[in-house]
């Protein structure tokens, strides 16, 4: 089982590794001290609002102020105790919650803030990236969910290489508020790739309902992984589709037999080839027609590409060409 | 509630339920505060060459149209009263309620709605015959199409209406209620396309009623007495569309060159001269239940989940089933040291489905009976670690390593019987030497051993054993190799710095970039550039103004060598 500790590490990727992991550990540290300050006491939040008359104007809004009414010292209740603070002006003095978790991780926003929606939050890429709670949230303020920038600039802040995606031409309606990044991301989670509850495909169908199945005649892919044909953060071409039909089909198929028919070509001074059904529609077919016809759009007659229950006409092909 | 009026009359008793209950609330002598404002405006839409791809989710009217918001927030001690509602045309109006007592009871109720324009495929590629043949007598395989609405303006409106409360349970703060409801309609029109003739392909576009429903209702409760913290949520959805699938007749069979031999052709096809439907979209059934809990040992969090859900298609009664549990480890040995652990296992279930079919050509000894089995049965395990320490205040460091397999029961992937093995790897750093600028790294890598490859693909199946004659359908084999466009190696890096000069501005600048490459198929070289960087800077000169701009490139590029046909039919 450790054969790969014999071999010269030199010539060893996973003792390369083992030695990066130590190396990290025997990196010089600096103790950080975490924390509230030692020795003082509660002086409540006539004190504090004396000198931060701004902040204390604005967190009377603010969804912690207003569940603390009749508490004198709800600053304190984040900031710990401020007498050492208040005396000397200090601001080593008082304890200050985002500096205390860029230090060192510790979070006193987690100390309330539980439930169902946080059970995931320790560990979560959020929770190890982040500078903290303070990153999107201003806790002084009273903004809705008293975020930093409403959604999706703030999203995108860090997830700039969505910004760019969600204007493409086809995306969903996220840039016109129609949708939000947290229908389909849970923030705080950090589950599964931060979707809200489903993993996968099981997310996109809890809006795309009519695409659940299971279907008879199924589309492998759209069982494997949705992100096979689409970006959901929005692409250039037709229906958040990766590539274009038919290049995005012939990827994984080869081109329909009958694409390599040429088109019917009129030799001078004869008819030209008119469409049966509706003479007022005529046209006239090339030696190109056919692959115009057969490769533009393969969804134009495999309609149903995510699955059906009704088989299609062809018995070689099984019922399963997913046209109806 | 089987009907839409007891399903509007719950929204509606719960819409107005709730600023009852808050302006009771109100009515007690406690300090209080609220503050509401109006805004009356319009918007102007413009346009010379109206392209509805642009206007699918903006689509304007060529006028002037009136635009009004409203907002109120109030709150009478420890209760509170949210209200936001926002008309933009009739087909656009959002509103959301949120209330609040104490911290025992809250609640939710929201709804909003936005029209959505479909394009309409105008199918003027389809039109063509085949060449002339040695008699130079044109071909008789044509392609033509037909629009019975041809000026139709296809879209829908979707409305959704959700609510969310939470109640915790009298004298016990560490019990909680949580009950949800959620439902999407969908009304309008849209295209649907047909083939409606053997010997030549005729597409007939139609129009086709959109009635789509969607309700999911779903109720809960959390635990929370101590080290351990408990919760139960289950989920019950149901799809349905209310409109009839269209229906077209499909004509009698003939060989499109053959003097329309209809002889020849009946035999290959399922279905012909008859009355179909097709578009159809089948009521669907699902039920979830997700079991959570977490626990602190010490230095350590443990978290844990499980969830099964079965997934019914009411039309054709089948049925998928999952089962997942997953357990998630967090030690923290100290401050600078921090170790997490994921592992999961799932495992889906979906029914098999035995087809009968026509035989070929009736003599022929070829039959076409099968069982359908599907990809989606399958055995998914997943396991991560990953280390992150913080030797100095300034910089943090990221190390990470996963594999995850999956294992599907009935469906090869080329070169391995059905399993897909991938590693995943990613390493990085984060630097902050104060709190006005920061930087972090990232490099991930992912290598995937027998990725996700179409098997028997969309059209003819392969490897039949049939007698003479040799059919076309045969040599599908020939044709089929492993082609994907999944990759078997990933390479990125994720590169961001964030500069604060002051409180009141803020710039950042990143790039993000990645290759994807798989060369170890035997029909395709697969590879995919991704290139996204970008610069924002943001400025708010007082908490009310917030001005910002950003300019963001994506670069995405993939190359794949597309299969030849090798014979034409």
């Amino acid at each position: 089982m450790f054969k790969f500790l014999k071999r010269p590490i030199r010539k060893n990727p996973a003792g390369w590794v083992l030695v990066f992991i130590l190396c990290l550990f025997f990196l010089p540290a600096v103790y950080v001290m975490g924390g509230f300050p030692p020795d003082a006491v509660e002086v409540g939040d006539e004190l504090c609002s004396a000198c931060h008359e701004e902040v204390s104007e604005q967190f009377q809004e603010n969804i912690h102020a207003r569940l603390s009414v009749g508490d004198e010292n709800t600053c304190e209740a984040c900031h710990g105790p401020g007498s050492a603070h208040a005396e000397e002006g200090d601001l080593t003095l008082i304890y200050n919650p985002p500096k205390d978790y860029i230090a060192t991780g510790m979070n006193l926003c987690t100390n309330c803030h539980k439930g169902v929606a946080f059970t995931s939050w320790h560990g979560s890429t959020h929770y190890e990236t982040a500078e903290g709670c303070s990153d999107c949230h201003r806790v002084h303020s009273e903004g809705k969910h008293l975020l930093a920038k409403q959604e999706p600039q703030l999203c995108f802040d860090c997830h700039a290489d969505k910004r760019a995606q969600a204007r493409m031409p086809s995306h969903h309606p996220v840039m016109e508020g129609l949708v939000s990044c947290v229908d389909c991301h849970s923030v705080h989670s950090g589950d599964v790739k931060y979707t809200v509850g489903d993993e996968g495909r099981e997310l996109c169908l809890s809006c795309h309902t009519s695409l659940q199945g299971p279907f008879i005649f199924e589309h492998e892919p759209v069982n494997e992984d949705c992100g096979i044909c689409h970006d959901p953060h929005g692409t250039v071409a037709d229906k958040m589709l990766l590539q274009n039909e038919p290049f995005l089909c012939l990827s994984c198929h080869p081109m329909h037999f009958h694409v390599t028919l040429t088109g019917y070509v009129n030799e001078p001074g004869e008819e030209k080839f008119e469409v049966r059904k509706h003479p007022e529609r005529g046209g006239i077919s090339t030696r190109d027609g056919v692959k115009r016809a057969m490769l533009t759009k393969c969804t134009q007659c495999h309609s149903e590409i995510h699955g059906s229950d009704l088989p299609s006409q062809s018995t070689s092909g099984e019922g399963r060409a997913l046209t109806r | 509630m089987k009907t839409p009026f007891l399903r509007w009359l719950f929204v509606l008793s719960v819409a107005l339920g709730l600023p009852i209950f808050s302006l009771l609330a109100f009515s007690q002598e406690e300090p209080g505060y609220s503050v509401w404002s109006l805004w009356l405006g319009s918007h102007y839409t413009g346009y010379e060459d109206f392209s509805k791809k642009v206007g699918e989710f903006d689509r304007g009217k060529e006028e002037a149209v009136p635009e009004i918001s409203l907002s109120f927030s109030g709150y009478r001690g420890d209760q509170s009263l949210d209200f936001f509602g926002h008309y933009y045309d009739p087909k656009r109006i959002s509103f959301s309620l949120t209330g609040r007592s104490k911290d025992i009871l809250s609640g939710l109720v929201s709804y909003r709605s936005f029209y959505r324009q479909r394009a309409t495929d105008l199918l003027e590629n389809l039109m063509a015959r085949e060449a002339v043949d040695q008699e130079n007598n044109p071909g008789g395989k044509m392609f033509t199409y037909e629009h019975e609405v041809p000026d139709a303006d296809f879209g829908y409106t979707r409305h959704e209406i959700e609510s969310d409360f939470q109640v915790k349970v009298p004298g016990s703060a560490k019990f909680k209620i949580i009950a949800a409801h959620r439902s999407i309609l969908e009304k309008g029109d849209d295209q649907k396309v047909v083939s409606m003739h053997c010997s030549s392909c005729h597409m007939v576009s139609k129009s086709a009623e959109v009635d789509r429903r969607t309700h999911t209702v779903s109720a809960g409760i959390e635990i929370d007495p101590g080290p351990l913290f408990l919760s139960y949520i289950g989920t019950f959805r149901s799809f349905k569309s209310e409109a009839p699938p269209p229906e077209e007749h499909y004509d009698r069979a003939e060989h499109p060159v053959k003097d329309g031999d209809p002889t020849n052709f009946a035999s290959n096809v399922i279905f012909h001269d008859t009355l179909i439907a097709f578009g159809q979209m089948s009521e669907n059934q699902k039920m979830a239940h997700t079991l959570k809990m977490k626990t602190e040992v010490g230095k350590s969090k443990i978290l844990g989940s499980f969830t099964n859900t079965q997934a019914k298609n009411k039309f054709a009664e089948l049925k998928i089933e999952s089962n997942s549990g997953g357990l998630k480890y967090v030690f923290s040995p100290n401050l600078k040291t921090r170790f997490v652990a994921l592992a999961s296992l799932s495992r889906i279930e979906n029914d098999e489905v035995p087809i009968d079919l026509p035989a070929w050509r009736g003599g022929d000894p070829a039959q076409f009976d099968y069982i359908r089995y599907s990809n989606l049965t399958r055995t998914i395990a997943k396991a991560s670690a990953e280390f992150i320490y913080q030797p100095h205040r300034k910089y943090r460091l990221f190390f990470s390593a996963g594999y995850e397999g999956t294992k599907r029961d009935d469906y090869p992937t080329y070169g391995a019987d059905g399993k897909t093995t991938k590693l995943k790897f990613s390493a990085g750093a984060k630097y902050r030497p104060n709190l006005r600028f920061s930087g972090r790294f990232k490099y991930f890598f992912e290598n995937t051993d027998d990725p996700f490859s179409p098997y028997e693909q969309l059209f003819e199946r392969s490897g039949k054993t049939l007698g003479s004659p040799f059919y076309y359908f045969q040599r599908d084999s020939l044709r089929y190799g492993s082609i994907t466009n999944q990759p078997t190696n990933l390479h990125g890096v994720d590169f961001t710095i964030n500069f604060r000069p002051n409180r009141k501005t803020n710039m950042s600048a990143g790039l993000r970039a990645s290759l994807e490459t798989n060369g170890e198929t035997d029909s395709l070289d697969f590879e995919r550039t991704k290139l996204q960087p970008q610069v924002s800077a943001n400025f708010a000169p007082t908490p009310r103004w917030n001005l910002f701009g950003s300019i963001s490139y994506a670069y995405d590029k993939s190359n794949g060598l597309a299969v030849v046909a090798m014979m034409d039919g």
